[in-house]
């Protein structure tokens, strides 16, 4: 024996375990092609936070969340406004300060118990009181079962916000006293009335595999909801991986596409909904040479959105104003932004100190959209003499920067989870304008406007206001408004994309050919 | 006595087929059943590079360029492959005991490490054996240092495990290269002892390899001198040390110190130095050296010829049957003691 | 064969682990108080209400100061429990006990890899020393040592799992059969880059040992073949390559977080960097743990192994 030998072992070592059993996977991706199985494998880049509703807060909680649990309201496929869920229809009584739910009678739980007003009561107190989500809910002082599927819940304040709000990831409906168990128990193998039963969790972490399996107590039951048997969702950090493993068959649907993944495939492959994500800019007037609102105003008029949007073409545009568009109640500020390199440089010398500028700019560099979109954006200030220095970090630090107010210039993505505007209005209100220094006065006068009626026009005169003032302070200037798509294999039917992150996995169909 | 082995016209070569280097050419021997034949020269002078030749053990980069090595084996001279007598027929002992012992085998391990590739000795033979071998070679404590590692021997104990391991394989022929120069004289003597005995209880020829004279007329039958190469004398050692018949021989036997030389004055060296590989002149290699050399010296070709009145054979054109103006075989000798320590 | 003082010397290193882990423990703590990034952002997001990030920032222990919060998690790792993962679903044990194993898996594989790689390409090499075979092994480990990981493992996706379907396309297996054919790949793009270092090693032990006086004494004595060359080549050229291989495998270690990523497997590597990037200071702190702990064991394994190879070696 010699070392030709050990090599030969080897490479036989290799070939047979290479070859006992066959390849993974379905057919081609094709529009006659078939999948042998009828169960959903998911692709994703992001894992769950938990699998509580008050620990929901990324885009693996918001998709997965609804799977399992069931909201009280969800959001229309189009993202125009709510619809029923387990609510099948609720009254608002703004001078009693009240919301009264009525709930359907066929809900049910995936142990069989049937979701009753006292479900539905308890779940309020549940998110009210949660520790991470919960002041969300501060606007709900208390929630009674008056009947066996009815709940009237008593406000703090008016409200019109809370539909909306059902719709969230946080909403999730549990258990009457999580059916007896501590919450630790009961999270570890959760119990929800979605379409959905939980079956496993493994490996919690950057590559976890959740899986789930039909709920036959659903209430789309009776229609055939939902129409997989098993939900499979494989979360992994590489996209490029990701990828690959979609077109070997071995996903199904893949989440957060980028658009880099989505040029790689055939168009009827890839479905991307209207933009619904803002990318801005945030300005911190508290410093020196960016307090003069002339410099801020410049720079917003120097930038090429074009430019910016067609990093990711087919994927972004413009933006017109800072907040995410096709969201209800989203409209454009009066002036939308235009791109004036003349005017920029007017209003550089309309400064009061003309010296040249040097920012800084902090932004996740992980991302190639985020680090490319940064590198235009330096070339384009570069033409108005603003001289930009790049900051790559991660995200946690971008976070940290802002709320410690030291930082020049950031980027970040508020973008939209529920059908209404309010919800990214509310995150530029509470983070981003204490943190560049802007006058929140006005902003916090039209959010109370706006989320306490019922009238879209209304709504939609005081997000115009919002925004029009966003535009003369210029702390928190809008770039482009994005896209993120979805890859659907050719067998995948009954699938829409919203503009949110989350979507109607009940809706969905293998095409199994049988 | 009937030969055993023999070397007919080596050449070694090194460096580029074009222009080759050699550094040893036309070297012959014959060594017979039971007869210790020493091989002796300067550094330099090809003998190490000779003795691997006969075990096909060349360092890199030097190569066998002609000649025939023949082993008796059923009654007759066969050339043979290396590969046949290795560890069957022709064993070898090395200088270095340092270097020569596997420091990762245990002594007991290695000695045997031959004949069980060999012979397919099992491992509970091989453990006793091994023992045996070492009792054999005078170590104080067989059992126990079978067990030793080498690195926890003295180099006169590692010596003799050296030879032990050359002798498991039953060789007739021991190739020793320069096994004594590492070692301290008392050990030395040791060695030379046990070569001596073991020579005579098993009956083995032996091939030793040495700079050193003296070693050379303690245990050897026979003797052929080198120098740059080539074997300018052979013949008995008796004879060869008294009466040589070759002026480098007699220069050498000159230089050697003994209890009577004199020791006020230097000793009695051969002017200039022996030609590295590269520069060897052509003819005879020694001429330009030599006290007796004539114009024909350097148009010499190399031959070992008889000697009129010796049993020696010897390469000189002035001394062998050659044709040449015979040299005084006296002026060649003196003044040269009557023997050596 | 073992005798006593390999024992001792084993308990002392072990010994040694623990101020060597604690100081390690120390640092990283150290570190992360000053890195910028708050972890209760992380956890809820940064339109949370700063009562949210104070009432997160209680429950994770982080309002206390720091010298305390250190103690009271040596007290905690002292009774085994490494706390929970920020966000508070999992319990850090969970995930080092769920993600070790792969990672585990993918060390060993790759290991193997890497052993018979460099062994098979250091005895070609080393037949013939600056000849076609060796110059061309050479150039290819230069290629192996350059190469990133993370394209080589998508490059082999590409290339080899997505044609013939004969291993899965990233992810692990829930069988010891499956689990195996997941690492190949991995392991296989770890150990390209790992591989020729060992290799340069070897050969040159290889050489040097075939080189030397006691090969050519021990073939004067009719060893021959692979005999010849296991006990007379092998052995004593094993003996650099085995600590090397002691400290490449923490170079493994560290290639496995890129690795993961790329195939997405659930290890510890992955775990490590996301926690990183989440400041989740409680996983982090365990893994620096396991981590630590598995470069001491796998260096006191290289040892134990290059003093059972050479006795001259003293422990």
């Amino acid at each position: 024996m010699n070392n030709w030998t050990k090599l030969a072992a080897a490479i036989a070592a290799v070939a047979l375990v290479a070859g006992c059993g066959s390849g993974g996977g379905a057919g081609d991706s094709g529009t006659g092609a078939v999948k042998a199985s009828n169960d959903l494998v998911i692709g994703r880049t992001v894992a769950v936070d938990g699998m509580s509703g008050d620990s929901c807060y990324g885009a693996g909680s918001i998709s997965t969340m609804p799977m399992i649990y069931g909201n009280l309201l969800t959001n229309k496929p189009d993202g125009s406004g709510v619809q029923a869920g387990i609510a099948a229809s609720y009254d608002y009584d703004a001078s009693a300060r009240t919301y009264t739910f009525h709930l359907r009678e066929d809900a049910g739980f995936s142990n069989g118990s049937p979701v009753t007003a006292a479900d539905v009561a308890f779940s309020f107190e549940q998110w009210r009181d949660g520790k991470t989500s919960g002041a969300y809910y501060d606007m709900i002082k208390s929630a009674e079962a008056t009947d066996g599927h009815t709940v009237v819940v008593r406000l703090t304040r008016p409200d019109t916000f809370l539909p909306a709000l059902l719709t969230w990831c946080t909403s999730t409906v549990y258990p009457d006293r999580y059916a007896g168990k501590t919450p630790e128990e009961f999270f570890a193998e959760p119990i929800g009335a979605g379409p959905f039963a939980f079956v496993s969790w493994q490996n919690p972490g950057p590559s976890e595999t959740i899986t789930l399996k039909k709920n036959p107590h659903y209430y789309g039951a009776p229609n055939g909801e939902p129409h997989v048997d098993t939900v499979i969702t494989k979360t992994s950090a590489d996209a490029a991986q990701q990828m690959l493993a979609f077109q070997g068959g071995q996903l199904d649907l893949i989440e957060q596409l980028t658009a880099d993944e989505g040029n790689q495939l055939a168009p009827e492959q890839v479905r991307i909904p209207q933009p619904s994500q803002a990318r801005d800019l945030m300005l911190n007037s508290k410093r020196p040479a960016l307090a003069d609102l002339a410099l801020r105003k410049a720079i917003s008029a120097a930038i090429d959105r074009q430019a910016l949007a067609s990093v990711q073409q087919g994927y972004a545009v413009p933006a017109e104003g800072i907040l995410p568009t096709n969201v209800p109640n989203s409209v454009p500020p009066t002036k939308p932004y235009t791109y004036d390199l003349a005017a920029a440089k007017a209003l550089m010398a309309e400064r009061a100190d003309t010296k040249p500028v040097t920012l800084a700019i902090g932004f996740d560099g992980s991302s190639s959209t985020v680090s490319t979109m940064v590198q235009l954006l330096r070339d384009q200030l570069a033409k108005i003499g603003v001289e930009v220095t790049l900051k790559p970090t991660d995200s946690a630090t971008v976070y940290s920067m802002g709320s410690s107010g030291d930082f020049d210039m950031l980027i970040s993505d508020p973008s939209a989870i529920s059908p209404t505007v309010f919800d990214p209005i509310s995150f530029v209100l509470t983070a981003w304008y204490p943190w560049t220094g802007a006058d929140t006065k006005l902003m916090k006068e039209k959010f109370t406007t706006g989320t306490s009626t019922t009238e879209d026009a209304v709504k939609d005169a005081a997000v115009r206001a919002i925004q029009d003032d966003a535009q003369e302070q210029s702390t928190v200037i809008g770039l482009v408004n994005m896209s993120t798509a979805f890859a659907v294999a050719g067998y995948v039917e009954g699938f829409t994309a919203t503009p949110f992150l989350s979507y109607d996995a009940a809706a969905i169909r293998i095409r199994t050919g049988r | 006595m009937s030969p055993l082995l023999r070397i007919t016209d080596l050449v070694l070569e090194t460096g580029p087929a074009a222009a080759p280097v050699r550094p040893v050419s036309h070297v012959g021997f014959e060594v017979a059943h039971g007869e210790a034949f020493g091989l002796v020269g300067e550094s330099g002078s090809g003998k190490s590079l000779t003795l691997r030749a006969v075990i096909g053990l060349l360092p890199e980069g030097v190569r066998q360029a002609g000649g025939t090595l023949e082993l008796e084996r059923d009654g007759a001279m066969r050339p043979y492959r290396f590969a046949e007598v290795r560890g069957r027929g022709i064993g070898m002992v090395f200088q270095e005991p340092m270097t020569a012992l596997n420091p990762t085998m245990r002594v007991g391990d290695l000695v045997t490490a031959g004949p069980r590739a060999r012979y397919g000795w099992s491992r509970r033979a091989a453990r006793s054996r091994a023992v045996d071998l070492l009792a054999e070679v005078g170590m104080p404590d067989p059992k126990a240092q079978a067990r030793m590692w080498p690195h926890q021997l003295s180099g006169g104990l590692r010596q003799r495990v050296m030879i032990a391991m050359a002798l498991a394989t039953e060789p007739s022929v021991l190739l020793c290269d320069e096994p004594t120069t590492a070692l301290d004289v008392a050990v030395q003597d040791q060695i030379l002892r046990l070569l001596h005995r073991i020579r005579t209880e098993r009956g083995l020829s032996i091939v030793f390899v040495t700079h050193d004279l003296g070693v050379v007329r303690r245990l050897c039958d026979r003797v052929a001198v080198m120098y740059a190469g080539q074997v300018v004398e052979t013949g008995r050692v008796e004879e060869v040390f008294t009466r040589p018949t070759h002026p480098y021989s007699a220069g050498l036997l000159r230089s050697m110190p003994t209890q009577d030389t004199p020791r006020d004055r230097p000793l009695a060296a051969i002017p200039g130095g022996q030609p590295g590989a590269g520069d060897r002149p052509e003819g005879c290699r020694f001429a330009p050296r030599c006290g007796h050399a004539l114009p024909a010296c350097a148009g010499l070709a190399h031959v070992l010829a008889a000697v009129p009145g010796s049993p020696s054979r010897s390469a000189c054109i002035r001394v062998a049957d050659l044709g040449g103006p015979p040299l005084d075989r006296e002026a060649l000798l003196s003044p040269l003691p009557g023997g050596t320590a | 064969m073992i005798h006593s003082g390999r024992f001792g010397f084993v308990g002392r290193r072990l010994l040694q682990a623990i101020p060597l882990t604690l100081v390690l423990l120390l640092l990283v703590f150290a570190m992360l108080k000053v890195v910028p990034g708050d972890p209760a952002m992380q956890v809820a997001g940064p339109r949370a209400s700063a009562a949210t990030l104070q009432a997160i920032r209680v429950q994770l222990g982080l309002d206390q100061p720091v010298w305390e919060q250190f103690l009271h998690y040596l007290g905690r790792i002292a009774t085994g429990d490494f706390g929970t993962t920020a966000t508070g679903s999992t319990k850090v044990g969970t995930l080092i006990a769920s993600g070790a194993p792969v990672t585990l898996v993918l060390l060993a594989v790759s290991t193997v890899f890497t052993v018979l790689i460099a062994g098979a390409t250091a005895l070609l090499a080393a037949r013939r020393p600056d000849g076609l075979v060796d110059r061309m092994i050479n150039v290819m480990a230069a290629f192996g040592v350059g190469v990133p990981t993370f394209w080589l493992g998508i490059v082999l996706l590409a290339g080899v799992a997505l044609p013939t379907g004969a291993f899965p396309i990233g992810g692990w297996g829930d069988t010891p059969a499956t689990v195996l054919r997941a690492a190949v790949l991995p392991a296989l793009a770890l150990s390209v880059s790992v591989a020729p270092v060992l290799m340069a090693s070897l050969r040159s032990g290889i050489v040097e040992a075939r080189r030397s006086e006691y090969h050519a004494a021990a073939q004067a004595a009719g060893v021959r073949g692979w005999k010849l060359t296991r006990g007379f080549v092998l052995r004593n050229a094993a003996v650099p390559p085995v600590s090397l291989l002691a400290a490449l495998t923490t170079l493994l270690l560290s290639g496995a977080v890129v690795v993961e990523s790329t195939f997405g497997l659930p290890g510890l590597g992955l775990s490590l960097t996301q926690a990183a990037q989440n400041r989740d200071f409680n996983v982090i702190q365990g893994l620096t743990l396991v981590f630590s702990l598995a470069v001491v064991v796998v260096n006191l394994v290289g040892d134990v192994l290059v003093a059972f190879l050479d006795p001259r070696v003293m422990v």
